[in-house]
């Protein structure tokens, strides 16, 4: 069976970059959070990137370990920035009122910039 | 399977890519509800799903038999950057124009109900 998300991290020194394929919703969303903890909390990244440039789909567990990701960067003064949004996840984010809320960069270059 | 599904009937409705995508999370919503909720994440509880179109109107049906939904949780405040769950009842009343949650005999129902936008009330 195929797995329903995949997950690529491209580390370089204290900046991830977290390649996510598939649909984020309630049986997936549980791997990208460990994923997104895993490396605040045990590689100490200052900076992680999710780029979702493969997710056309993501529902409020999803959105929820968005927000568990961009809080726990905030509790260690580090930064959590969404790259790469197609339409259907920007609208979630539109309707939970959560663009505001995040750093949300065009393509994963340009967040590696900021 | 189910979003292939609700898609699908969506289309046939006549409702446009953007609101097929919205319909198809506000049932994916109210689907995880009943697993997280009424089935306490247990993944051997039956949901029936029923569709009906009947004059601009497309009234989804979910019907479950897990354990009565404490009704404070069906009433979450607007959400905020603060709290990191509780966006999927938020999600499904933004999107569909009338949700409604009943107790019927042992089985909950989650009543979903979008018009077309010439009839929106």
């Amino acid at each position: 069976m195929a797995k329903d998300i995949d997950i690529n991290i491209v580390r370089n020194g204290a900046c991830s970059v977290v390649h996510v394929e598939g649909d984020i919703d309630l049986k997936s969303s549980p791997e990208l959070r460990a994923a997104i903890m895993d490396l605040y909390d045990k590689r100490g990244q200052e900076r992680v990137i999710l780029d979702l440039a493969g997710v056309n789909y993501i529902d409020s567990s999803g959105v929820a370990s968005l927000v568990e990701g961009l809080q726990e960067a905030k509790k260690r003064g580090a930064r959590f920035i969404l790259s790469s949004l197609n339409d259907a996840p920007r609208h979630v984010l539109e309707l939970t009122r959560l663009t505001k809320v995040f750093e949300i960069t065009k393509t994963v270059d340009e967040a590696l910039g900021l | 399977m189910v979003r292939a599904m609700m898609q699908e009937i969506c289309r046939q409705c006549g409702f446009s890519e953007m609101e097929r995508s919205e319909i198809t999370l506000a049932v994916d919503e109210a689907l995880s509800n009943v697993i997280k909720h009424s089935y306490k994440g247990s993944p051997e509880g039956v949901v029936w799903l029923s569709c009906v179109a009947d004059d601009g109107c497309l009234e989804i049906v979910l019907r479950d038999q897990g354990e009565a939904i404490d009704p404070k949780c069906l009433e979450p405040p607007p959400p905020d950057e603060i709290r990191i769950g509780g966006r999927g009842i938020f999600l499904m009343r933004e999107i569909m124009d009338e949700v409604r949650f009943e107790r019927e005999g042992e089985q909950n129902l989650v009543r979903l109900r979008k018009y077309a936008k010439a009839q929106a009330r």
